[in-house]
């Protein structure tokens, strides 16, 4: 999965396990009590099972601002999407010990076409 | 992914959204006809579709494209009559001469990766330091790095020093202040280099006599937390318009915000400064973002200035320039305190055809405003070729570790109008009373002393003369002048760097470019102008025409900081009582704002309407910004969007309505509010059937879907300033300040554990009444060894209080940073993951100015570290507002009169230095509303851009 920081540097990023979707949520309703949804969509990507170095590397990119290459709702195929990494997770298993399983959350992508119901 | 490291490439910074420099329509034509010298209405032809406007810069060159002619700036233009009226000038209009006017941008620039050695990139920053290998200075000083500052040999080599026949050299000296050089071999030299910024002088001899004198800079970035340091690499070869590179090799220090970028050999040079450096865990290379602007084109926007500025020798009745009197019009000046310093527009006069004209003003209140705006702001007076003025600010030096910042030496800069000798580039300027002091209780009287105190090295005058070609003259105590040659002297051409040396603490204190351009005769320098011929311009990829440098060592990769909590971006919030304005490029030199939010479109009654705060709320990975005014509550959920929707969540009907069951009170108007997650609070200034102002609350916990209100008795005081309202982060825990105004008890604090649904006294601040506001971050209320940090204005005497609390507010100590001073506004800030990290802004009346103070251990020490160059004076209130995400990033918002106006200046280094914000804010801002008041930065909004 290609990871794009700034304006041209290209990370390659194994392809993460699962991608979920999260659209966007109610940001405020008006006086008449209609919803008013964000302008922007969350992605989670998860890894079962990666290596500490690419643990490492997501986890250097936190807060920073990344463009990186997934389906979209909207797309049969990859497409580009730009975010930031709002967290990096890791798995803890019931003996208490990392999995090495990862959780990258990216918020603030903004997806080009499509719509969504009110969430809440 | 293989990549081709062995280019330099130069591209705009997404981040800024600047446009190319050069429009593709740029305008080309030909004087037609000889016009004689001085002439104002030219006869043009041209086939250009696009002809240039009012305060426009047109190029008069022998060729399209080239200003060895000069620079002129257009009045106006006309294709149906083929004429172009231009300002006054001194030019020589022959037939044939070209007229060009490229539509000049300001963009910026970053240098990226170059070369790759040993398997991993490089990053060096190229930059022409506008060397000559002329007989003076030898063309090859190779130093290799980089290396252990005081510790590791640098090596470096001297050659090519021109000789007369039959003869060799008989002697070479070499002297470094503070290095030991030694020669290792014939013509190789080494020694051990501090952390600072170094010459190598000497004196080259020969069987005859001396022929050369040496005198070349060697840069070294000092960084702060260790001894490496990147030691620059000379090169003196002319390669392509490259007369010499000088590059940051890959350096685990820091690069320095200010390191000096200069390019040239573009179609226009560049010269800028780096603002932010990073660090690639990923390739193990630091890059630096850099801020820069074309020299040209900054000096060129100057030039737009439609000032006149004239000495009426009448002080009573100044010249009014658009409405504005003089006064006004230089504070306006003094918007900009960048390096890059652009003017604003406002002051753009049609009737002025000049940029800015200062006549005569000696003996005259003008006179005394300009000394002081230059003693104060360290300005700088240049006078251009055609006689107009410009004014700007030298760059800020600080390469020293020390607490306190190294002044700024600057003074007037100024050759003859008319010479056409040359075109001053850039540059502020050495010596003289250092005019921007920045140690306390320092005085105008006493700075020249002091720095002469401090060993300021002042280079030989001869020195300067012989190697620039310029005529130096000490026409005042303390000030030294820069001429150009006058005709007939012996002018050598090509691109002169004079350097001023260091004062004690190792500072650049300053610096002047020229260029020479053309001879006396009228002869064109083909060797200088050909390097604009051949140059690429922006968006293009350039070769990097010399061989890539040797591999940098493989140095411990350090561990990686704290990331912070988002990205910075360049989108930014100001807030005044009715508008909300945007500017997506807050970090350019130029911002530009536009208004996004008019409460009049949704309050009519314009004596209750007021924005009264205003911040960004974060929700499912959304940020939205909310605004609140006295009658109401607006949120928007995209506030890049254009143009941005705004969704009114209270009115003054619905506030009725929820606050309805407490009949007896008014609420007469909201003050701020607080929001965590689904919870948001808002405090409301209530209005008792006993005429008195009691602060209620009323907040929801479903995020709007119902409304919970505590009446009158919410808090148990009547206030006007419930300032420092705060949270916890979570919402069961809501703490508020609140003032009991002029009714004569003590600052009185309370604290909600509920949610706000009842209050609970904790303790009195034992101030005098008028006190004003705390200032705490949410996150820090209930957290075991947190500090409540309160600023305290007395009432009625001059003093200014940083009351501490480490016990929740049980408690208050003072520490009080310099009792001199007072405190206006919201003046005191800790940033928000370092409870010990406290910047304050302190306004002293008796010298109206603002002085910048930072305490690390939690206010037990103040230092000085600056002072905020907000010359508008009188100012009513300071706000200083963080960056959660940089925690040396600072705004502060001055509000003044309707006279001295507002300001937003912004450091990027913690205070060592300031930049204005306010570009083209008077453009946009309507007349008459100067009080601007807060600042928000927010979070990055689609900051990554697509690739093309």
């Amino acid at each position: 999965m290609l990871v794009i920081v700034g304006e041209r540097e290209e990370l390659d990023f194994p392809q993460p396990d699962s991608i979920n979707w999260h659209p966007p949520e109610v940001i405020v309703r008006s006086l008449n009590d209609e919803p008013v949804l964000g302008a922007t969509w969350r992605c989670s990507l998860g890894y079962e099972q990666v290596s500490v170095t690419v643990h490492r590397r997501w986890s250097a990119l936190i807060g920073q601002a990344i463009g990186l290459v997934i389906p979209t709702p909207f797309s049969d195929c990859p497409d580009l999407v730009q975010g930031y990494v709002e967290s990096v997770e890791s798995r803890i298993g019931f003996s208490g010990h990392a999995e090495l399983g990862v959780d990258v959350m990216i918020s603030g992508i903004v997806l080009a076409s499509g719509t969504v119901e009110a969430q809440g | 992914m293989k990549r081709d490291y062995m280019q330099l490439q130069l591209f705009i910074w997404p981040r800024w959204s600047w446009p190319p420099v050069i429009d593709p329509i740029a305008f080309v034509g030909q004087v037609a006809g000889n016009h004689g010298r001085s002439a104002r209405v030219i006869n043009v032809t041209s086939p250009s579709t696009r002809w240039p406007g009012f305060g426009e810069i047109a190029y008069v060159g022998t060729e399209a494209g080239l200003y060895d002619i000069g620079i002129i700036r257009v009045i106006s233009s006309s294709s149906t009559e083929g004429k172009i009226t231009v300002c006054e000038n001194e030019i020589e209009w022959r037939d044939g001469l070209y007229i060009y006017a490229p539509w000049l941008f300001a963009p910026t620039v970053r240098l990226q990766r170059i070369v790759e050695a040993g398997g991993n990139p490089v990053v060096y920053k190229d930059y022409d330091i506008a060397f000559d290998a002329s007989k003076y200075l030898p063309p090859k000083a190779n130093l290799s790095g980089p290396v252990v500052c005081g510790e590791d040999w640098v090596e470096f080599s001297l050659g090519g020093i021109p000789m007369q026949s039959g003869t060799s050299i008989a002697s070479l000296s070499l002297t470094c202040p503070g290095a030991e050089i030694q020669e290792v071999s014939s013509g190789v030299y080494r020694a051990k280099f501090q952390p600072g910024f170094w010459y190598i002088t000497g004196i080259v001899t020969d069987s005859v006599g001396q022929i050369g004198v040496i005198h070349r800079p060697v840069f070294a970035l000092m960084q702060p937390d260790s001894d490496r340091v990147a030691i620059s690499e000379l090169r003196g070869e002319v390669n392509n318009g490259w007369e010499a590179r000088f590059a940051f090799p890959y350096a685990e220090g820091e690069i320095l915000p200010y390191s000096l970028i200069v390019l040239t050999g573009l179609a226009r040079p560049f010269v800028g400064w780096v603002i932010n450096a990073e660090y690639s865990y990923e390739s193990r290379v630091r890059t630096a973002e850099v801020r820069a602007l074309s020299a040209t084109a900054w000096l060129e926007q100057l030039r737009c200035l439609g000032i006149h500025i004239e000495d009426t020798a009448s002080p009573s009745s100044w010249y009014h320039i658009g409405g504005l009197n003089i006064r006004r019009a230089i504070h306006h000046l003094l918007d900009w305190h960048s390096t890059f310093n652009l003017l604003s527009p406002v002051i753009y006069s049609p009737d002025c055809d000049r940029a800015i004209k200062i006549q005569q003003f000696q003996d005259s209140n003008i006179g005394q405003e300009l000394t002081k705006l230059m003693n104060d702001a360290s300005l700088v007076f240049a006078e251009q070729m055609d006689g107009t003025v410009i004014i700007f600010r030298p760059p800020i030096w600080n390469w020293n570790r020390s607490e306190t910042a190294v002044p700024v030496n600057s003074g007037p800069v100024r050759h003859s109008p008319g010479q056409q000798l040359g075109l001053l580039r850039c540059g502020g300027f050495a010596y003289g009373t250092p005019l921007l002091s920045r140690y306390p209780g320092d005085t105008p009287t006493d700075r020249g002393q002091k720095r002469e105190e401090e060993g300021l090295i002042v280079a030989d005058q001869n020195d300067l003369n012989q190697q620039c070609g310029l005529r130096w003259s000490q026409e005042a105590a303390g000030e030294i002048y820069a001429t150009l040659a006058e005709p007939g002297d012996n002018l050598d051409f090509g691109n002169y760097w004079v350097d001023f040396g260091t004062d004690s603490l190792g500072s650049i204190v300053g610096w002047v470019r020229t260029k020479a351009l053309r001879s006396v005769g009228g002869t064109v320098v083909t060797e200088v102008t050909a390097a604009a011929r051949n140059a690429k311009v922006l968006g293009e990829t350039m070769t990097v025409p010399s061989a890539p440098p040797v591999a940098p060592p493989e140095w411990p990769i350090p561990e990686p900081p704290a990331p912070p909590p988002f990205a910075p971006s360049g989108l930014a919030l100001v807030r005044t009582p009715q508008y909300i304005f945007r500017t997506f490029n807050v970090y350019s030199n130029f911002p530009r704002w536009e208004i996004v939010f008019d409460l009049a479109d949704y309050e009519t009654n314009s004596e209750s309407r007021k924005i009264v705060d205003f911040r960004y709320i974060e929700r499912g990975g959304s940020v939205a910004v909310a605004v609140i005014s006295r009658k109401g509550l607006y949120i928007t959920s995209d506030v890049s969007a254009t143009p941005v929707v705004w969704t009114q969540v209270l009115n003054e009907e619905r506030l009725k309505t929820i606050t309805q069951a407490d009949l007896s009170v008014e609420c007469r108007w909201l003050i701020t509010f607080v929001q965590s997650g689904n919870y948001l609070g808002i405090f409301v200034n209530t209005y008792n059937s006993d005429y008195t102002n009691w602060l209620g609350y009323l907040y929801t916990t479903d995020w709007f879907g119902s409304w919970n209100y505590r009446g009158i008795w919410a808090v148990g005081v009547y206030t006007r300033y419930p300032w420092g309202v705060f949270n916890t982060g979570g919402t069961d825990e809501i703490g508020v300040y609140a003032s009991t105004g002029i009714y004569g008890s003590a600052m009185r604090f309370y604290r909600s554990l509920d949610g706000g649904n009842t209050w609970a006294y904790i303790a009195s601040l034992n101030v005098l009444p008028v006190s004003l506001m705390k200032v705490a971050k949410p996150w820090q209320w209930g957290k075991s060894g947190v500090r409540l940090y309160a600023a305290v204005k007395t009432y009625r005497s001059v003093g200014w209080r940083a009351s501490r609390s480490l016990d929740n507010g049980v408690s208050f100590t003072d520490t009080i940073p310099d009792p001199n001073v007072e405190s206006l506004g919201q003046n005191l800030e800790v940033w928000t993951y370092d409870p010990y990290l406290v910047y304050a802004a302190l306004y002293r009346r008796s010298t109206e100015q603002v002085d910048w103070y930072r305490t690390q251990d939690g206010g037990n020490t103040w230092v000085f570290i600056s002072t905020i160059p907000i010359a508008l004076t009188p100012a009513l209130e300071v706000t200083v507002h963080g960056n959660p995400a940089n925690k040396n990033e600072w705004t502060v918002c001055s509000r003044g009169t309707a006279i001295s106006g507002n300001m937003l200046v912004q450091t990027l280094d913690g205070g060592q230095s300031w930049d204005s914000l306010m570009g083209d804010w008077y453009t946009v801002h309507p007349a008459g509303n100067w009080d601007g008041e807060d600042y928000l930065i927010i979070p990055p909004f689609r900051v990554v851009s697509r690739r093309e």
